[in-house]
């Protein structure tokens, strides 16, 4: 029998940022231990793949013994005896559980759970870093450093629906290395926390190991009149480190949450009062001319592919989609007919197996597209292991805190191999053209 | 038994989520096992502040740590290796010696990660959980957690010293069990949250900023009102209780020996803060306090801990200087002593100091704060706590959660035994 073989199966209910989450612990021959959580979103897109939830009164329905005891009686007696590294054969037996009948199917975050522990598991098993188990020899790729920069909403208008959002980051790109992109990051990031605490006494929001995204400053209403105030803040703070055009921006929108369907307006994100989609577009335009914004995402409806076609073509920088897209090979396939956005927001757990979800980044990758990872999806700190593996040119806010050392640990292992992104691992014809200019020059 | 040799012992600076850079060590053991730590500051306004080595050069702001680092593979690492591993005393004692013999100061970030990393890699090297390494057999109670509600310094005045404090957390502590009592406080937190911002108008976003800033109430007395509404709407009347992280030291103006600025715009003097006291555990559910009076003033901790029916915890009162700790303790200063395990020189000395408290009836309550991060959780459990700092929700309660499981039926969860008063 091979160590790797599986020996035991374990699901949990546990916490997720809000609700609770399935955790799922695979345990192989060898002693090896993988342990991955799956948690929805705070705010759930239409398009992604079914959970099971208990429903009923407790914890309001969105309790997971359900899907606990599904992975128990159903997925557990399955998969023990396979190969934990066999992650192909693992996930299809999961997705086959139920035949052609949905009803009796498991669901996505039984699946989702089981499936990243087993990868975790498999790499242990076989005693290589996780970012090799997933990408190989190729998986060398350091993405560009980020780090959360302002959160909070409402600052024009009460909406109770949006969450955070619009969040902006930081984004330290035109480096040389990881190394020098993150110790750049950090010199802005603390030149801005120090600015935001002294000037308005705002503090930032932690990173942990549990909650690697981090770093946002919560800015409420009455600080500023308009969000290109903030922008020039922003700008200001760049310039001062010392890192213009060295150092950018990204803003996460979530434009459908601001959408008024009765007047097709979206309302109070940016400044009072509504803009058209068109107006929309030239805004992005004007951030991505005026201030130094190098990634947008979720600029408009999560249906709209024709916008965001617009919009990539318009305006050349890295347009992500994350519910436009929902981590969903359908949906990706639908918006790379359209040409909608040039970059898919990858929350590796979403899609219900890591099989599917390689499949997704393949099939953007062929396109042209490139692939964001982001941990809100009970990835953790492992979401640094799999950009590594996928050789993901850009990721959410992970450039540093825990998840930031965990990038220059494996940059220090790559030693010579170790290819940093640097601006070309920004999707978006403007840094291509750049990336070719260099090579002339 | 076969001694388990230390392999490797190698240091580095490493980001830390404080925002400055971190110590991180990795040590190896001969049969294949690694424990890993890492090592920050986070400074405290405390006199007792321990001492840290930083490089003081132009990178990160004078706080690079390379310093730090190199001491560790130059002069600890070299004597570490071939020693066992499960020995912390000897190890423990090797890392003080070391530097102590070339005339280097016993700098925290030095001495603790180097003995907390030994310590972790002893308990992989043994296959064991690290509460179970910590505390042996002795190790099934789950501690009472809490989940942070609100923070915020300057409402009533421009403090620029008290970094957030008063932080309010809601504690679930007349449960049977670690998971009822997170139920119960997940059910409250979320009409607690609902109340403020349909009733009162204020957003907040969990685990992304809880501070209320200044112009939403006169005085934090309303913010008590709605934690009792929310509590009451829930239905725990009795079963959960507010703890306040004070940082009354941060507030207090040594020329005009009051209190500024806290709870409310006024100033208050020692006596007022004595009342106000007393109303927040007669009026108000408070259950514990933390740091509620300036360093200085023991006689008034004493008069408290005495006439107060809340747990007295105390942090800046000592931060983590080992003889103050034990001056409070005896001379009956605190119900508890918040626990900052990579505080202290080494693990052994954090551990000394749980065991010295315990002797006197006084409790701990282990804090992630200084790069403890997911151990913190084990150090709780295996040191039999009673009481952690946060913890009782979210994303940072599962290592709780699977503990709890994975001690199965023997499980007990500290309840009103872990905020009890033992004068």
């Amino acid at each position: 029998m091979k160590g790797s073989t599986i020996k035991s199966v374990i699901a949990r209910q546990l916490m997720g940022r809000e609700n609770p989450m399935i955790g799922a612990t695979v345990i192989t021959e060898n002693g090896a231990v993988g342990t991955a959580y799956c948690t929805a979103g705070i705010s759930v897109g239409k398009h992604e793949i079914k959970f099971t939830y208990d429903g009923g009164s407790k914890w309001k329905g969105l309790g997971v013994m359900n899907a606990v005891n599904e992975v128990n009686e159903k997925i557990a007696p399955r998969i023990i005896g396979l190969d934990a590294a066999d992650q192909f054969l693992i996930d299809n037996v999961m997705l086959n559980i139920g035949g052609n009948n949905p009803e009796k199917a498991v669901g996505g975050n039984a699946t989702a759970a089981v499936s990243a522990a087993v990868l975790k598991a498999g790499a242990k098993a076989l005693d290589i870093p996780l970012y090799r188990h997933i990408g190989g020899a190729e998986g060398v790729t350091l993405p560009v450093a980020a780090f959360g920069a302002v959160g909070g909403s409402n600052r024009y208008e009460k909406m109770l629906n949006v969450g955070a959002k619009p969040t902006y980051s930081f984004i330290a790109h035109d480096f040389n290395s990881f190394s020098q992109a993150s110790y750049a990051l950090w010199e802005v990031v603390t030149n801005w926390q120090t600015f935001m605490k002294k000037t308005y006494g705002l503090h930032a929001f932690k990173s942990s190991a549990y909650a690697t995204t981090a770093g946002f400053v919560y800015v409420p209403p009455g600080i500023v009149d308009n969000e290109r105030q903030l922008w020039q803040m922003l700008n200001d703070t760049i310039a001062k480190s010392g890192y213009e055009g060295k150092v950018g921006l990204q803003v996460d929108i979530a434009g459908e949450c601001f959408y008024n369907k009765e007047n097709g307006l979206y309302e109070n994100i940016f400044a009072p009062g509504g803009v058209t989609r068109d107006e929309m577009i030239e805004t992005v335009k004007e951030m991505a001319d005026k201030y130094s914004f190098v990634i947008v995402e979720d600029p408009l409806l999560e249906d709209d592919f024709i916008g965001h076609a617009m919009l990539t073509k318009a305006v050349e920088i890295q347009i992500v989609g994350d519910d436009l897209f929902t981590t969903n090979t359908e949906r990706v396939a639908e918006g790379i007919k359209y040409g909608a956005a040039n970059c898919v927001l990858l929350k590796v757990n979403q899609i219900g197996t890591i099989t599917q979800s390689l499949e997704m980044i393949q099939l953007a990758y062929e396109n042209g597209y490139g692939v964001m990872p982001c941990s809100s999806r009970g990835e953790g700190l492992d979401i640094v292991d799999y950009s590594v593996g996928i050789n993901a040119g850009t990721i959410r806010e992970t450039g540093l805190g825990t998840a930031g050392s965990r990038f220059l640990a494996i940059e220090k292992e790559l030693g010579a191999n170790a290819v940093f992104a640097g601006t070309s691992g920004i999707s978006g014809k403007r840094f291509q053209k750049k990336y070719k200019e260099n090579k002339n020059e | 038994m076969n001694n388990i040799l230390i392999k490797s012992v190698l240091a580095t600076e490493a980001f830390s989520d404080s925002g400055f850079p971190a110590v991180e060590v990795t040590v190896t053991t001969q049969n294949g096992e690694s424990g890993m730590a890492y090592n920050i500051e986070n400074p405290s306004n405390s006199s007792y502040r321990p001492k840290y080595l930083y490089d003081n050069d132009s990178r990160f702001k004078g706080f690079g740590v390379t310093k730090a680092a190199e001491i560790i593979n130059k002069y600890i690492a070299p004597r570490l290796i071939g020693l066992p591993v499960n020995d912390q005393a000897i190890v423990d004692s090797t890392i003080k010696e070391v530097l102590l013999k070339n005339d280097i100061p016993l700098y925290i970030n030095v001495t603790s990660p180097v003995s907390v990393a030994v310590f972790k890699a002893g308990a992989n090297s043994k296959n064991m959980p690290l509460y179970r390494y910590l505390g042996g057999q002795r190790a099934f109670t789950l501690p009472v957690g809490g989940h942070l509600c609100a923070s915020g310094s300057k409402r009533y005045s421009k403090n620029e010293r008290a970094k957030g404090k008063p932080i309010y957390l809601m504690m679930a502590y007349d449960f049977d069990s670690f998971s009822q009592a997170q139920y119960a406080l997940w059910e409250t937190v979320g009409i607690y949250e609902k109340l403020l911002a349909k009733k009162y108008g204020i957003l907040i976003h969990r685990g992304f900023s809880m501070a209320i800033t200044k112009g939403k109430m006169d005085n934090d007395e309303v913010l008590w009102k709605i934690m009792v509404e929310s509590i009451e709407k829930a239905g725990y009347t009795g079963k959960i209780g507010i703890h306040v992280d004070i940082g009354a030291n941060d507030y207090y103006n040594k020329e005009t020996n009051k209190y500024e600025g806290l709870f409310s715009p006024d100033a208050k003097s020692r006596e007022d803060m004595f009342k106000l006291y007393n109303k927040m555990t007669t009026e108000y559910p408070f259950v514990v306090l933390q740091d509620p009076l300036e360093e200085n003033d023991l006689e008034g901790f004493k008069y408290l801990r005495e006439n107060n029916k809340a747990y007295i915890v105390g942090e800046e009162l000592f931060c983590a200087d080992v003889d103050r700790i034990k001056q409070c303790i005896s001379y009956g200063c605190v119900d508890c002593v918040l626990l900052i395990v990579n505080r202290f020189e080494t693990i052994s000395d954090a551990i000394k100091i749980v065991n010295f408290a315990k002797t006197y009836g006084v409790g701990s309550m282990p804090k992630d704060a200084c790069g403890e991060s997911l151990d913190m959780h084990s150090y709780a459990v295996g040191l039999n706590a009673g009481t952690i700092y946060e913890r009782g929700l979210d994303f940072s309660s599962n290592e709780l959660l699977i503990i709890e499981s994975e001690i199965g039926d023997r499980v007990k969860y500290s309840a009103q035994g872990g905020i009890k008063k033992n004068i």
